[in-house]
This record gives C-alpha cells, sequence and structure tokens, in this order.
C-alpha cells in the first residue's frame, strides 16, 4: 500500500478483496515504525489493531459490513479519549490516564468499522501552535523535518502527510486542525461549532473547542465528517458561489510565497465558475482580543488546581499561558463574551452577501523547531493563529486545503470558510478546487 | 491584578514573574477596546447560545 492511497481507495479496494484488512494494517504498521523520527504517534496499537483487522476481515467473509470504515485503520489525537489505552493530552499531567470508555466521536468511527492504529502526538494539552512537546518530543513536518509541523492536531497531520492512517480526529481552539493540515499539506475540517461532540475529549477552552476530522484529500475528510454528523458526503458541482475575499486583515503581511498561490488559487476558484465579492468585516479587529481572553480563562479554569499544585508537571509555554490566565479577570472574561456577540453578528451580516469566505489558512509556511518568527516576520503563535482563529470566535465551519509549495518545497494551505452549518457545500467546494489541481496527490519522500 | 494572584506570584522566579506581569499588560492593552464593544450585549458563550 503506497503512501499515495486515500481512505476512499483503501475503501474500495477492500470491497473489490484486492487486499485484507489484515494485510492493510500490517503495511500501515510497518509504515508507521518506519516514520518513527517523526514522532506523530505517542501510542502505536500494533496487536490491538492486527486482533481488530483481523476481526473485520472475519466479519467482512460473513457479509456482516459495521459501516463506510469497515477494517480501514485510522488514528486519533492523544486527547480523545480511547477505552483502555493511555491518552494523556500530550501532557505529564494526563501521562497515566487511562479512559474507561470511547469518547463519541471515537465510537462514531469504531461502529463504521474504523480500526484504531494509534494515539498521535500532540502540543502539551493542545495549547500551542507548534506540536513541540517537552514530554513527548517535536512530531516533525515530514515535508522537511527540520520544520515543525504544526499544532495542536500535529502529529495527525504529520502522519496522514507521510501516508500513515487514512484518517484522523483532531481538535481546533484557535486552528490546531487547519494550521497542521496547511503546514503538512492535508485537509481539515474544523465543522460548526458543536456539531462534533466534545464529550470524551479533554478540553482547553470549552466555547472555543472543535472537534473535526482530518485526511488526506478533501473526499477522506467528507466520508469522515459524514461518519460523525450524519450529513452525507456529496460529490456534486458546487453552484455558482459568491466568494467573499476579505483583504484588510486576512491578506496583510502574508509571506509572499503564500500570497502568490493563494491568489492563484483564488483565480482557479473564479474559473470554476464562482464570484469574487469584496467584504470588510471591521469587528474583526476585535477578534484577537476576544479569543484570547476567552481561551485563556476558559483553559486555566480548567487547569488551576494543577498548575497551582504541580506547575513543575507543566511545559515552559503552556505553563506561562495557564499562569497569564488566572491573572484575567471576571469581569474581563464576561466582556469577551459580551463583545463576541456583536462579532459574530458582523459575520452574519458578511455572509449574507457571500456563500464562502477565502483566505489563506496561514500566514507562512512550515517554520524551523525552535524558531520564533515566521517567513513574513511575525511572532510564530499570534501568526499562525491570526487567520484561523476568527473561525473560533464565531463557531463558522472553515476547511484547510492544500494550494501550493513554497519554493524550497514546504506547503501552502487554502481556507475556506462557510456560515454554520454549511458544510455540505463548504466540502463541494473544497472538492472542487482540489481536483482541479494535483497538490493532494504530492507526498513527501520518506 | 487581583491581590490574590499577586500573593500567588510572590512565589515565582524574579524573571518568570517579570516575564508574566509585561505579558499580561501586553494583553491587557486590547482589552479597553473589548469593553466598548461589550456595552449594551448580553454575553455569547457559543453559537449555541444564539436565539
Amino acid at each position: 500500500v503506497s503512501g499515495a492511497e486515500t481512505l476512499v481507495s483503501v475503501r474500495d479496494r477492500l470491497e473489490r478483496r484486492e487486499l485484507s484488512s489484515e494485510e492493510l494494517v500490517r503495511a500501515q504498521i510497518d509504515r508507521a515504525e518506519k516514520i518513527d523520527a517523526l514522532n506523530a504517534f505517542i501510542t502505536l496499537l500494533p496487536e490491538r489493531a492486527i486482533e481488530a483487522a483481523r476481526r473485520s476481515d472475519e466479519e467482512r467473509a460473513r457479509g456482516e459490513l459495521r459501516g463506510p470504515l469497515h477494517g480501514i485503520p485510522i488514528t486519533v489525537k492523544d486527547l480523545v479519549h480511547s477505552r483502555g489505552v493511555r491518552t494523556t493530552s500530550g501532557s505529564k499531567i494526563f501521562a497515566d490516564l487511562v479512559p474507561e470508555a470511547d469518547a463519541p466521536c471515537l465510537r462514531s468511527l469504531l461502529d463504521a468499522g474504523a480500526v484504531l492504529m494509534g494515539k498521535t502526538n500532540l502540543h502539551e494539552l493542545a495549547y500551542g501552535v507548534t506540536n513541540v512537546n517537552p514530554h513527548y518530543g517535536a512530531a516533525r513536518n515530514p515535508w522537511d523535518t527540520e520544520r515543525v509541523s504544526g499544532g495542536s492536531s500535529g502529529g495527525s497531520a504529520a502522519s496522514l502527510a507521510a501516508g500513515v492512517g487514512f484518517g484522523s480526529i483532531g481538535t481546533d481552539t484557535g486552528g490546531s486542525i487547519r494550521i497542521p493540515s496547511s503546514l503538512c499539506g492535508t485537509v481539515g475540517l474544523k465543522p460548526t461549532y458543536g456539531q462534533v461532540s466534545r464529550e470524551g475529549v479533554t478540553p482547553l477552552s470549552w466555547s472555543l473547542d472543535h472537534v473535526g476530522p482530518m485526511a488526506r484529500t478533501v473526499d477522506d475528510v467528507a466520508l469522515l465528517y459524514e461518519v460523525l454528523t450524519g450529513v452525507a458526503a456529496s460529490s456534486d458541482a458546487p453552484g455558482p458561489l459568491a466568494l467573499g475575499i476579505h483583504e484588510r486583515y486576512f491578506f496583510d503581511n502574508l509571506a509572499p510565497d503564500v500570497e502568490a498561490s493563494v491568489r492563484t488559487a483564488i483565480t482557479e476558484l473564479e474559473r470554476l465558475g464562482m464570484k469574487l465579492v469584496e467584504v470588510d468585516i471591521p469587528e474583526i479587529e476585535l477578534q484577537t482580543t476576544c479569543r484570547n481572553t476567552i481561551a485563556f480563562s476558559e483553559a486555566s479554569s480548567f487547569h488551576e488546581d494543577n498548575v497551582l499544585a504541580r506547575p513543575e508537571d507543566y511545559g515552559a509555554d503552556t505553563l506561562e499561558l495557564l499562569r497569564l490566565g488566572l491573572l484575567i479577570p471576571a469581569t474581563d472574561y464576561l466582556a469577551a463574551t459580551r463583545a463576541r456577540r456583536p462579532i459574530v453578528r458582523a459575520f452574519r451580516k458578511a455572509f449574507q452577501k457571500i456563500d464562502m469566505l477565502v483566505t489563506p489558512a496561514t500566514v507562512a509556511a512550515a517554520p524551523r523547531i525552535g524558531d520564533k518568527t515566521l517567513d513574513n516576520g511575525e511572532e510564530l503563535r499570534s501568526g499562525l493563529l491570526r487567520l484561523a482563529s476568527p473561525f473560533n470566535t464565531t463557531g463558522f465551519p472553515a476547511v484547510s486545503l492544500p494550494c501550493g509549495f513554497t519554493e524550497d518545497g514546504r506547503p501552502i494551505g487554502l481556507q475556506l470558510a462557510a456560515a454554520p452549518n454549511d458544510e455540505k457545500r463548504l466540502l463541494e467546494l473544497a472538492r472542487a478546487y482540489e481536483q482541479s489541481q494535483d497538490w493532494s496527490r504530492r507526498a513527501p519522500v520518506i | 491584578m487581583t491581590d490574590r494572584r499577586r500573593i500567588e506570584l510572590e512565589d515565582l522566579d524574579p524573571v518568570d514573574k517579570k516575564k508574566l506581569i509585561d505579558r499580561f499588560e501586553a494583553f491587557q492593552n486590547g482589552v479597553a477596546d473589548l469593553k466598548k464593544a461589550a456595552v449594551g450585549e448580553e454575553p455569547l458563550f457559543s453559537l449555541e447560545d444564539e436565539p
């Protein structure tokens, strides 16, 4: 099985009995071991996965198919609770946590027949954008192993880009599905807030956390999304949609190669029949402080006891953010929740005249491990969050998909965002763009 | 910053403490605008709270 296989392609091959689930899982475990240096996994589950694959093959032989993921190996970010399997949340704090139940999002995939082959690395407690993890090591970018995979769902994106696992579940509080997808050249969907259950997923910030699918192609993400939510994947061509271009903020100070690739992608979308509409949402300027105030306060509320009792068990960057959150007064937190309302209202108003918003997913491609700034000179953390986080503040759905490469071969991500619960059309548009290009078919040399 | 938090910060290494306070104060710069935007609004914790 080559790295270029997709979830949909292996599903079809399994259906045609061209390979067994056991063969597929064994090949994937071998491949996971070969990419060990990427540090994409915190826990690999070879015996459990092979046993599950054997059961899948026996069931298939009896004509008993569980669902559309029958016998297909997948991964989940290691903050998604998995019954009987350690779930560290990338931390020392939860290093020994062995949940008694699967999170409902994981249960949905398992009920559809998926085989869990491993738990992926993440930024400590999902609280960061690099996935340089002080306890489990940095999840490295398969396109250039001296560079970050992005975070916080970096292990999921890195393993997918390296051809390991045919889908994954990530979480996104300020961009943690879309940022690593952008930096690793994979596809990640942050659905509308609340669409996928957060139960059994270690929280970072309850009112900003989103759970969503990650994979190598839009069709694969759509299939996972269908399993997670029941919204049927569509292969329809998108109608002529009005695409919003928000020059200010979303196109400010981009790395030149990112800007060039995204503008070329926009031209391609126009060629596909989409109409471009300029939009401007003045309230966008407020959203960074709004999101940060909420995220810092909620994260520190969740971790308060441990921050005070076990500060030495946190990494330095996480501890500093958690201490910062403890300093925020309740009145500021409530001001942020109140300011959130006009921000959402302004986005809703903008989406009355557009169907989708098109932006870069990140302002620059992957930085080197240890870098403090990005290619465009922007501070790393705030720079990587800038374009993704508005859709956490608002809860609107957004997807990142590849739209090019830098001269030195690093992936560049395009972000498409929609109004709440418009994921079907969002994925149709993403699919149409993807199929007009070959970006998603490229794979890093491992 | 509340007195309680100041007391908790007393235990920190002086360098860490200064860095944290500087970061907090820089962060606070944007809060005044938030407060202006909050006037007349009720809290919105998530899309699920919208009418």
